[in-house]
């Protein structure tokens, strides 16, 4: 091994996070337990007391909350992540359908999120003081404060209703097209690989409104932190060296600054991800979305134990590998951290 | 910060007469001083403060403002504003602009108690972690870790539902999301200043455990407790909003921005915008002065942007 301390670094992080992860699904499934309404009421209403009992008993609601965890748990190991009384199917079935059209949406948020923080955070720092960080300072602040549910909205009314330049918010392909056969799980991607060039048009004309909206929530931390780290790394000593050796002002901001910046942009992008996914609840609820944010509100509002652990344990656990691939990508990024991990 | 006034502004001579007017450009006025001595030149700063001056006004005293009862349902269904409905009406005939000026008020009320409630628990927590440090800090802090990997929205409506749907509980649950955020914030203020000369000056002089934290560690905490805390505010508005519109969050037929945005858009087909428009504006408009004022206060209080 070319690096064992770094190795013994991840694989002491796994088996944290692997005991965090326990702790979460104990604090997840007993939210859940006691979200108060009862499935089997909201779903038979006009039901006898004892045919109640019954399907109770059935359904294993009838015993206490440690052996309801256990249980849990033990479909937790075999896969199947509980059952959701809501869709008679098992969470993990549920959410193999829905977890693709979440990650799509998030992919193209968080792409374009980036794009288009990263450079106006870039021009924030380079001209730090200056007429454009103020610009870049409102624009940003402005963005912040505009709720992602009402700025859904309102672009739905003017662009759909009013101009019909974008197709009707009800998810993630119009019904005149079929889904293109699976095999990202993204439809943009599955249908160009079928060669339906129509139906990737179609998928990514839907995409386009949810996934602006989405990435506009996390254009303005990206930009906050490129400023500010981009910022402290400009007034280096190995950049005033640079400067004075006469390299070019573009190879040292984009290059060499923008490098040393890199490590806490890339941690916060580790703790935006966390916020794409809770964010999606809102976007996916105004957008007809069949992905995990909407399953995880309608589990939520009806009480379905199994659904909403599991949806609480999947966010954390992506937010807890997120943050070690963050740590972990330490190493690759900033050749001095590599040196620690070497001596 | 301070470098855009004219040298004469600084000094301590008072204007001979203040309360004539002059042109801005000409003389200083007190006005001129006031503005450059609070906010260094930063427009944006006062503007914040005004647009935030007119929202709490309207929060407090929007309810005498009205031109109609909010909650009076009329046969007058969907009309566009017009002089008699400024706003227009919403699908129970009530008027749209006296439900947006009685709304403020619930949603200024629930962000700012919950955060404030907030700030006390952390900062105890925080400074008692910071201070003392050891084995409950350990305790503490991976809870707090566990804590924030959590999707707090997704949390905050199953703590809603558990407690019982209500302003009370909003108001809890926005407290305890936001706990761990000042409780890592103040610990680590409190880590960096427990070292420092006139904490064992403080010490020395024979001051009690108690007395060193609260009355000297907890006050040089403040600075960043109140940057967080009108950052977090704008946060919590909209956070409560977005539970409302989820339909977790405060409950019809109580007015609230994110309940009328989400009644809206069932009758957008139907071309009433003015519906989820107006109420979204004002609400955009309030966490816009929120973080107007949070901006500014980090250019006043924090001394590394003051550097800069």
């Amino acid at each position: 091994m070319r690096l064992p301390p770094f190795l013994t670094y991840v694989l002491r992080r796994l088996v944290i996070s692997t005991i965090v992860l326990f702790g979460v699904t104990i604090v997840a499934f007993s939210m859940a337990y006691l979200l108060p309404s009862d499935p089997v009421t909201s779903r038979y209403p006009d039901i006898t007391p004892e045919q109640r009992a019954e399907m109770r008993a059935q359904m294993g609601l009838d015993q206490p909350m440690i052996v309801q965890y256990l249980r849990y748990m033990e479909s937790v190991f075999a896969g199947e992540f509980g059952r959701s009384f809501g869709t008679g199917n098992a969470v993990a079935a549920d959410l193999a359908l829905r977890i693709p059209a979440t990650l799509e949406l998030a992919v193209y948020g968080i792409l374009f999120g980036v794009l288009v923080g990263l450079p106006l955070g870039i021009l924030a720092a380079v001209y730090r003081g200056k007429f454009v960080d103020s610009v870049v300072r409102v624009v940003n602040l402005a963005v912040e404060s505009v709720p992602a549910f009402w700025l859904g909205v309102i672009l739905v009314f003017t662009l759909y209703f009013q101009l019909r330049v974008v197709p009707s918010p009800i998810g993630r392909l119009s019904p005149i097209f079929t889904a293109p056969p699976t095999f990202t799980g993204f439809f943009t991607i599955d249908a160009l690989i079928a060669g339906r060039f129509d139906v990737a048009l179609a998928a990514l004309r839907q995409l386009m409104l949810p996934a602006f909206i989405l990435g506009l929530g996390i254009v303005s931390p990206i930009v906050r932190i490129t400023r500010a780290a981009l910022g402290e790394s400009l007034q280096e000593d190995y950049i005033t060296f640079g400067r004075a050796l006469g390299l070019r002002s573009r190879q040292l901001v984009l290059g060499d600054a923008l490098r040393g910046a890199l490590v806490p942009i890339v941690t916060t992008l580790g703790f935006i991800i966390g916020n794409v996914l809770a964010g999606a609840a809102v976007v996916e609820t105004v957008f007809a979305w069949p992905g995990l944010g909407r399953y995880a509100v309608t589990a939520i509002t009806t009480s379905d134990m199994a659904p909403v652990s599991t949806c609480i344990l999947l966010i954390a656990s992506c937010v807890a590998i997120a943050n070690l691939l963050v740590d972990l990508s330490y190493a690759l990024i900033d050749p001095r951290i590599r040196h620690e991990y070497a001596r | 910060m301070n470098m855009h006034g004219d040298p004469t502004t600084m000094t301590l001579t008072r204007p001979a007469a203040p309360a004539v007017t002059t042109p801005a450009a000409a003389t200083p006025t007190r006005w001129h001083r006031v503005y450059h001595g609070l906010f260094g030149g930063d427009l944006l700063g006062l503007l914040g403060l005004v647009l935030l001056a007119v929202l709490l006004g309207i929060a407090l005293f929007g309810p005498m403002l009205v031109t109609h009862d909010p909650l009076l349902t009329t046969p007058k269904v969907l009309l566009p504003p017009s002089s008699e409905h400024w706003l227009g009406t919403d699908h129970f005939g009530r008027d749209v602009f006296s439900r947006t000026m009685t709304s403020l008020r619930t949603d200024f009320m629930v962000a700012g108690l919950g955060v404030s409630g907030a700030i006390l628990l952390g900062a105890f927590i925080g400074l008692i972690c910071g201070y003392y440090g050891g084995w409950f800090d350990d305790l503490v802090m991976r809870f707090v870790d566990i804590i924030q990997s959590f999707p707090l929205l997704l949390i905050a409506m199953v703590l809603i539902l558990v407690i019982g749907p209500g302003v009370e509980s909003i108001i809890l649950v926005t407290m305890l999301i936001n706990i761990p955020t000042y409780a890592r914030l103040i610990r680590g203020e409190a880590m960096r200043k427990k070292t420092l000369e006139y904490i064992d000056a403080a010490r020395c002089s024979g001051a009690t455990e108690s007395s060193i934290i609260f009355r000297h560690l907890m006050p040089n905490t403040l600075g960043p407790i109140v940057i967080q805390g009108s950052l977090n505010l704008a946060a919590a508005v909209s956070n409560v909003a977005a539970l409302s519109f989820l339909g977790v969050g405060i409950r019809p037929p109580v007015p609230d921005l994110g309940v009328m945005v989400a009644e809206g858009t069932n009758y957008l087909a139907q071309g009433a915008w003015w519906m989820s428009v107006c109420p979204g504006l004002v609400l955009a408009a309030t966490i816009f002065s929120l973080n107007l004022m949070g901006d500014w206060l980090e250019g006043r209080l924090d001394p590394r942007r003051q550097e800069m």
